[in-house]
């Protein structure tokens, strides 16, 4: 007789929703029924009753679950927390070791990220402070150069009237002149004190409506009122104490301001607090622009949209930024009948982060190393919880008894999560904790070593972020341990055997292989930085920036300037001296037309940069001469004569250059020498065509070459010099060597920051290490013990010991080099000219990551394989 | 005196359960019950019955040995308790005071012819 079996389905739902406390009695009954009557009715029958028959049990009165007999305890109830928090502390307490590995990665890591943290914080609320920082906009300009667009913060000083009355988006307009055009004003008092002593001040001109547009608080005087008359100025709450004592007594007192042969007595209308460390302006004297017209008249100069002003702009609230982008982009060529230029705004505050632009498109600035430190701290934290992730996985064999225990008395997979959760939350809490201690010991050498004034300000948002920092840390170090612990079965855990599945292997291998190949990243990364800046260094700019000191001429000497160059020449030390407009990295940026020559392809729009200087330049700075002379005064007509650098000629594409006319602004020019190319920009960039323009009448700044060796005493016998010359004036000097430095000042910065995080990188990666080689040395003690008895040499056993993390690392180095090299790559990117990256750095790099691990582990694997087997194998 | 409430078909299952010299589990309660009312009696309705029963204390249950022709499931049989016996004479007592409280003559059936 075949077996009948009542149908599967019913039966499943049964099982499924039936109270298993009346389940088997239900089933039975069911079935004895269904045997009868396959017997009376047959099977077909039988079964279609008992599948009714089941179907009617599926009733609230059979599916609801019977009471639990026990209360239930909530896994975050106080007794619970109290119980995790005792497990806790007697864990770290039991294993010292572990826990010191532990703390010191975590803490190592913590400081970095705060530091960073810290860093971006200020980094990015720069110029953030003004209250109409969401209206406030610059105007800039794109203008075509060459085949393609550059970018300028230049524009007409016209602007600044035309653009509130043609756009109803505008509610006022800001026109400054560019801070780099004044070394530093020289300020003393005027009227009856006269004569007094002087200061020098870093000073501006700006149009009115500065104190209205800029959140600049005046301490006194009136922001609607304060530099509406030329003869007044506005000056900052430092200057007053200097210079009256306090900025109550400065109030409508005389002072007297003097750049080059300009001086004029104004009356101090407004005090103004100190510029923050964290804006763009940073001056100490404001005067009305209006003063400004009287030195260089605005009728004298055409109306143009591009121009060397700064113009700010205040949109109405609620106006469209973009209309009036729009409005703006043919703006230009209707008003000025300008097809070059194309005037744009950019919102003020996104001056300092993303000042970059590429072909009239912006891109990154210094918001990429923001980025890019931002990046770092993530990787350094996620490095120091990784250790925490792989320790705390080796040691599970340790814990798989008390995991096992707990589960036997009825503990669910979760309570077990939130424990391990909670130890990692709680040893991140305390490290915190530390780590802002030691954030705050050394937050003085960190500002130094950035040239900020960070500080440890526990404002809500800081507190939000270390709420999340201590989260993201304690979840993320937490996780895979909490998982993997909670995982185990306690029947087989409890007989003491514990499979160690291939997964869990491979996890904590890879997670070794991507601490290690971060830090070959940083190492490889730190090394390329610090050769390019090494170039950068070494390379020869094409004329000699080292021992030139230069200092504005004013007064007498801006007037005399070729007695007071003679003068300078006969001071002792110095070698030889000459004047220029402006920091010869700072040439200005001529209109395309503003060049024309024979031959000149009209369509060719070739870019130049210009420099009028004094007789005697290009010797003082060592340029040298390929063709031609320099400029010289035994010529006597040297008036309408240019230096033309060799990028300019070649891209002119004028042969035999000396003798030849060029127009240039107009007027007609010859060209006496061809000045072999130096580096006037950046290393950034390619060198650009450059015409030197004999005009001492322009030049501003005294260019002095010193004696190597003898250069603070020569300095002082010139400022002894500057002072009988030319008294009254604060002598301000500065070294040519440093403007050049300061033109790499943030790949610098980079460099250093990227040093320190790259040694705490691998330092805190070798801690994970170095627990990993004891923890593995000490599970395989009677493995080792036995080896030994066998025969084993020491040497084999720490090679045995060895072997493994050396393969693990050996990967870790093949990942980590192409990323470097794609990473550095990019960065080099940004220079035009580069150091070059050879193998070299990538097998040095690697050499060094393997010499550091075997280091690391050696100390662990030698003293595993020195024990006597006689200790190891003798318990049991 | 306390009340003791008692539906009908409880009732009647309590007095199957009473009334059954052998031990008694669901599968005969269940025909029992059918053959003494007639009614066709779903299996669902005597199982809810039983446990409620249980719950309320007029029954005992216990859970036989292992049997062969049931997949190995055991049988829960059921029992009487005191309480269960009291509860089923109270109704009775109740009932046979109604009873006495008829009038003779209202008992006899009466002939009708309209």
């Amino acid at each position: 007789m075949p077996e009948h079996r009542p149908p599967r389905w019913a039966d499943y739902l049964l099982e499924k929703f039936v109270n298993p406390r009346f389940l088997e009695d239900i089933q039975g009954n069911l079935e004895e029924i269904f045997l009868r009557r396959v017997q009376e009715a047959g099977p077909t029958q039988a079964r279609r009753e008992y599948a009714w028959a089941a179907m009617r049990h599926l009733t609230p009165y059979f599916t609801k679950k019977s009471p639990r007999p026990y209360p239930t305890v909530s896994n975050l109830s106080p007794a619970m927390l109290h119980h995790y928090f005792t497990y806790a502390w007697r864990h770290f307490a039991k294993n010292r070791q572990f826990t010191f590995l532990n703390a010191v990665g975590l803490t190592t890591g913590l400081i970095c990220t705060l530091l960073i943290y810290l860093w971006i914080t200020d980094e990015r609320t720069f110029d953030k402070f003004h209250d109409k920082d969401a209206r406030l906009y610059q105007v800039m300009v794109h203008e075509k150069g060459g085949d393609r667009l550059v970018t300028s913060e230049g524009t007409g000083g016209i602007l600044r009237v035309f653009l509130p009355r043609d756009m109803p988006e505008v509610e006022m307009a800001v026109c400054t002149t560019p801070p780099v055009w004044f070394q530093k004003f020289s300020l003393s008092l005027g009227g009856r004190a006269r004569g007094g002593r002087t200061v020098s001040a870093a000073g501006n001109f700006v149009s009115s409506d500065y104190f209205k547009a800029f959140s600049f608080p005046l301490i006194q005087g009136n922001a609607q009122s304060v530099l509406t008359d030329k003869n007044t100025v506005v000056i900052s709450e430092r200057m007053a104490s200097r210079l009256f004592g306090s900025p109550e007594k400065a109030m409508n007192q005389l002072v007297e301001w003097k750049w080059q042969a300009f001086s004029r007595q104004s009356q101090v209308t407004g005090v103004f607090r100190d510029q923050p460390r964290n804006s763009s302006e940073q001056s100490e004297l404001l005067i009305p622009l209006s003063a400004w017209d009287d030195i260089l008249p605005q009728g004298s100069m055409p109306n143009t949209a591009t121009g060397p002003f700064h113009n700010y702009l205040v949109l109405r609230p609620g106006a469209d930024a973009h209309l009036l982008e729009a409005k703006l982009a043919g703006y230009a060529k209707k008003h000025f009948n300008d097809p070059n230029a194309t005037l744009f705004i950019r919102k003020y505050s996104d001056k300092y982060l993303y000042g970059t632009y590429e072909n009239g498109v912006q891109s990154g600035g210094r918001i990429e190393y923001v980025k890019l430190f931002g990046a770092i701290a993530v990787f350094i934290l996620l490095i120091a919880c990784i250790n925490f992730m792989n320790l705390s996985t080796a040691k599970a064999s340790v814990r798989v008894k008390e995991v096992g225990v707990k589960k036997a008395l009825g503990a669910g997979r979760l309570t077990l999560v939130f424990q391990f959760l909670g130890e990692s939350i709680l040893m991140s809490f305390v490290t915190l904790l530390i780590a802002l201690g030691v954030v705050w010991l050394i937050l003085p050498y960190f500002n130094t070593l950035t040239n900020k004034q960070l500080t440890l300000h526990f404002g809500g948002q800081f507190i939000a972020a270390l709420a999340v920092i201590l989260l993201l840390t304690g979840l993320l170090s937490g996780s895979y341990p909490a998982l993997y612990l909670s995982r185990f079965n306690p029947a087989l855990t409890l007989k003491g055997k514990l499979l160690h599945g291939m997964g869990e292997l491979w996890v904590r291998k890879g997670l070794v292989v991507f601490q290690f190949a971060v830090s070959v990243i940083f190492i490889i990364s730190v090394v390329v930085v610090y050769k390019q800046i090494d170039y950068v260094q070494a390379k020869n700019p094409g004329y000699e920036k080292d021992n030139i000191v230069y200092f504005e001429m004013e007064g007498r000497a801006a007037t005399q300037t070729n007695a007071f160059l003679a003068g300078l020449k006969t001071v002792p030390g110095v070698v030889n001296a000459s004047s220029i407009q402006q920091k010869i990295v700072l040439p200005a940026f001529m209109p395309s037309a503003g060049v024309r020559w024979d031959g000149k392809n009209e369509k060719d729009e070739i870019r130049f940069y210009k420099m009028p200087v004094n007789y005697g330049l290009t010797e003082t700075l060592g340029i040298p001469m390929v063709a031609g002379r320099s400029f010289s005064k035994d010529f006597g007509s040297d008036s309408t004569a240019v230096i033309l650098n060799e990028t300019a000629i070649r891209q002119m594409g004028i042969t035999d250059p000396i003798g030849k006319q060029i127009m240039v602004d107009g007027r007609k020019t010859r060209i006496v020498g061809v000045a072999r190319d130096f580096h006037f920009n950046s290393l950034h960039e390619i060198i650009k065509p450059f015409i030197f323009k004999l005009s001492p009448q322009e030049t501003m700044l005294a260019t002095v070459k010193i004696q190597a060796g003898e250069v603070p005493a020569t300095v002082a016998r010139i400022q002894a010099f500057y002072a009988s010359f030319n008294p009254g004036y604060a002598f301000d000097y500065d070294f040519l060597d440093r403007d050049y430095q300061i033109q790499y000042a943030s790949e610098k910065l980079v460099a250093q920051l990227a040093r320190y995080f790259a040694v705490l990188a691998i330092l805190i990666s070798c801690l994970g290490l170095f627990g990993l080689a004891a923890f593995t040395a000490e599970r395989r003690r009677k493995e080792i013990g036995v080896r030994k008895v066998l025969g084993a040499t020491t040497g084999s056993v720490v090679a045995m010991l060895s072997r493994e993390f050396l393969v693990l690392v050996a990967v870790a180095i093949a990942i980590g080099c192409p990323l470097a090299w794609w990473l550095t790559r990019r960065w080099l990117d940004h220079f035009a000219y580069r150091a070059t990256i050879g193998a070299g750095i990538f097998a040095g790099a690697g050499l060094v990551t393997i010499v550091i691990t075997l280091a690391t582990i050696s100390f662990q694997s030698v003293r595993a394989a020195l024990t006597n087997p006689t200790q190891s194998l003798k318990s049991e | 005196m306390k009340r003791t409430f008692l539906g009908e078909f409880e009732e009647i299952v309590l007095l199957v359960v009473a009334g059954c010299t052998e031990e008694a589990y669901g599968v005969t309660i269940w025909e029992r019950v059918q053959e003494n009312t007639g009614r066709t009696i779903s299996l669902s309705a005597v199982h809810a019955t039983l446990y409620r029963l249980e719950e309320k204390g007029f029954l005992n249950s216990e859970m036989g040995g292992a049997t062969a022709e049931r997949g190995g499931r055991r049988k829960r049989f059921f029992s009487i308790t005191n309480y269960g016996n009291r509860a089923l004479q109270e109704i009775n007592e109740i009932r046979q005071q109604l009873w006495q409280a008829i009038p003779a003559e209202k008992l006899q059936p009466k002939l009708s012819f309209s």
